[in-house]
């Protein structure tokens, strides 16, 4: 099976010092990405570790495709212990810094300890440079972006940073890359800040040798070049209204299913909104947002769907533009626009302040700074519910995505046993149950399904190859065979371990079944838990044994 | 009561809503169609022209909010949806 090549450095900041290690078992087990880190982060982060402390520590990673010159390769995963949920998560983002930090010849980066003050730090092939960076504290993400530029004549595709929200430690503050791309959930920019780590930045021509097989990837460059799928004009959006109207698109913070301006926010109001194609490296599918409002001057990247889910119909926001500034502020402070906005969502409802667009944006701001509201909602949904007088919209205290699991009972189960928890990445159930493959309101054979695309998921964030291939058919399960030469029951078992091990630290921080709830009931729930845990070989409470995880400690390439 | 004021129906009305890459290829989003009493979604389908269509994920047919398929017949009032695969991911 093929897999990244290359070291694990580790840069320890409370020292400034960094050691490179051979991670050569580990690699060839777990391919690479969110598996590799997994495995890193589960036997080397404490089990009772806090988030914020510096024995936490965060993992940057590539896998083999990263060295590829395929479309839908353009992205990075980062793991650590999510100050959001508690528990071990990955989180990916698209973007150009993949191909960068390869160069570095590290097939992956762990960043420990906690720093006396505020740092950049440069990863070269040649080294590590810790930067002293006092006068960045407080900068937004372009703000950083500009400092690289400047002091270092680095673009932004050389940079990953956090803004203010990840400095003032907000549950849900992303890791930025190229300005607009984010390692969107979980909190993983609150790590960052934790550990006075304002930015990293990759550079080098190491790059290890990777044999991968060149056929298939011009096949799947040139189909992506070609493709006229409505994603590359209108994103995750060009749904949004089919989905309003015939499943469930969140509203008024989850109090209605439907939303009557979703035409105004929707692929159309998006696409009108486009001014140029956007992409990630080396991809030929180009499906990113870049968009502006002529009349006001605004330019984002996106709204993608979650955002004009989260900002749009569970805000009660009916204008694109108010859905674009929510996005752009979200990026500039380096915030997850989908916990955010429910956040935000939230607060509306307690204060009766639906459609309010003005206070929308005033209150992402305020969260950034932890100024007023701010503070509390900067906790995040679960933490802040009971203040609020509103329910609890989340599972492992993990926002939801719009994909409603009370309509898609599959996605509901996936969103109740999902490590990282209301996360619609984590098996995408969404996609088939939308489709008609499978009867959307049934939890009939539902966890065989989700257990599958559990493994796949995790397998493709190990790759990496973006979801976008698999879900428009670029790649497929017999493309995977050929790119990484083996069978596909063998990338099932690397995304099974790696689920294994997420699930078997969760536990080791006392989480069991009783967190593999849902804020609503669905029928049959439990039962589909039972079977869900027996699939996986689990203890019924949704334990995994110590002895398991023991079985593929080395290597079993 | 075999006889009643009633007419009897000889055919029936049905609200077509196409989105994305369907209403693309239809030229319009919203329309109501007349149908015999006994035509199907097959015949809504080809009627509009898109049922040898590719379209991005498949063709994906619900009416009143619910998956069906070309065999299914529909009935006066129904509403259908047509859309390429909403979701992807």
């Amino acid at each position: 099976m093929n897999h990244a090549r290359g070291t694990l450095l580790s840069i320890d900041v409370s020292e400034r010092e960094t050691t490179t290690e051979g991670v050569a078992d580990e690699r060839a087990s777990f391919v690479g990405g969110r598996g590799l880190c997994t495995k890193l982060a589960h036997d080397r982060i404490p089990f009772d570790a806090d988030p914020f402390g510096p024995e936490n520590r965060i993992y940057f990673s590539t896998g083999p495709l990263q060295q590829s010159e395929m479309s839908f390769t353009g992205r990075m995963s980062c793991t650590g212990l999510s100050p959001l949920t508690d528990g071990l998560l990955s989180t990916n983002a698209g973007g150009y810094l993949s191909r960068n930090f390869v160069g570095t010849g590290h097939s992956a980066v762990e960043i420990v300890g906690e720093a006396d003050e505020l740092l950049v730090v440069h990863v070269t092939d040649e080294g590590v440079e810790f930067v002293e960076a006092p006068e960045l504290s407080g900068a937004t993400v372009p703000e950083v972006t500009g400092y690289v530029n400047r002091e270092r004549d680095l673009d932004a595709e050389h940079v990953l940073c956090i803004g203010p929200a990840g400095e003032n430690l907000v549950r849900f503050a992303c890791v930025m890359t190229y300005e607009s791309r984010a390692f969107g959930r979980g909190g993983m920019g609150a790590v960052l800040g934790s550990k006075n780590v304002k930015a990293v930045t990759f550079e080098g021509d190491a790059a290890p040798e990777v044999d991968l097989p060149e056929g298939v990837q011009r096949e799947v460059h040139s189909a992506a070049a070609t493709s006229d799928d409505l994603m590359r004009r209108q994103g995750t959006t060009g749904g949004t209204e089919m989905i309003n109207d015939n499943f469930s698109l969140p509203t008024r913070y989850f109090e209605k299913y439907h939303f009557e301006d979703a035409d105004k926010i929707g692929g159309n109001a998006v696409e009108e909104k486009k001014y140029k194609k956007g992409s990630c490296s080396m991809c030929a599918f180009a499906c990113k947002l870049p968009t502006r409002d002529e009349e006001t001057g605004l330019e984002t990247e996106g709204p993608e769907f979650e955002t004009v889910f989260s900002f749009g119909s569970n805000c009660e926001v009916g204008d694109i533009v108010d859905v674009m500034k929510s996005n752009e502020l979200c990026d500039i402070y380096g915030m997850d626009t989908i916990s955010c906005g429910n956040a935000v969502a939230a607060y509306l409802a307690a204060e009766d302040e639906f459609g309010n667009a003005d206070l929308v944006h005033e209150t992402v701001e305020k969260i950034a700074t932890r100024e007023g509201i701010g503070d509390l909602l900067a906790e995040g949904v679960s933490r802040a519910a009971a203040d609020l007088g509103v329910r609890n919209y989340t599972v492992k205290n993990m926002e939801f995505a719009a994909h409603d699991g009370r309509v898609l009972h599959g996605q509901g189960l996936s969103y109740a046993v999902a490590n990282r928890g209301g996360d619609h990445m984590y098996s995408t159930t969404l996609r088939v149950e939308y489709n008609g493959e499978v009867d959307p309101e049934t939890l009939e054979g539902k966890p065989e399904i989700v257990v599958r695309r559990e493994n796949h998921a995790a397998f493709r964030d190990s790759g990496i190859v973006c979801a976008f291939a698999g879900g428009t058919g670029h790649v497929t399960e017999e493309t995977l065979e050929r790119l990484f030469e083996c069978d596909y029951a063998d990338l099932q078992d690397v995304g099974a371990r790696t689920v294994e091990l997420e699930r078997h630290f969760n536990n080791k921080r006392g989480m069991d079944r009783e967190a593999d709830t849902l804020p609503y009931d669905l029928p049959g729930i439990e039962a589909a838990l039972d079977e869900y845990y027996e699939r996986r070989g689990w203890n019924a409470d949704g334990t995994v044994d110590d002895e398991t995880v023991r079985e593929y400690a080395v290597a079993d390439d | 009561m075999l006889f009643t004021d009633r007419p009897i129906a000889s055919g029936m009305d049905v609200d077509v809503r196409c989105y994305g890459e369907v209403a693309a290829a239809v030229g319009e989003r919203e329309m109501s169609l007349t149908l015999d009493a006994d035509a199907t979604l097959g015949d809504v389908v080809a009627k509009l022209g898109v049922g040898e269509r590719a379209f991005s994920g498949g063709l994906v047919v619900m009416v009143n909010g619910r998956h069906a398929g070309a065999e299914d017949g529909l009935e006066d009032g129904d509403t259908v949806a047509l859309s390429q695969a909403p979701m992807r991911e």
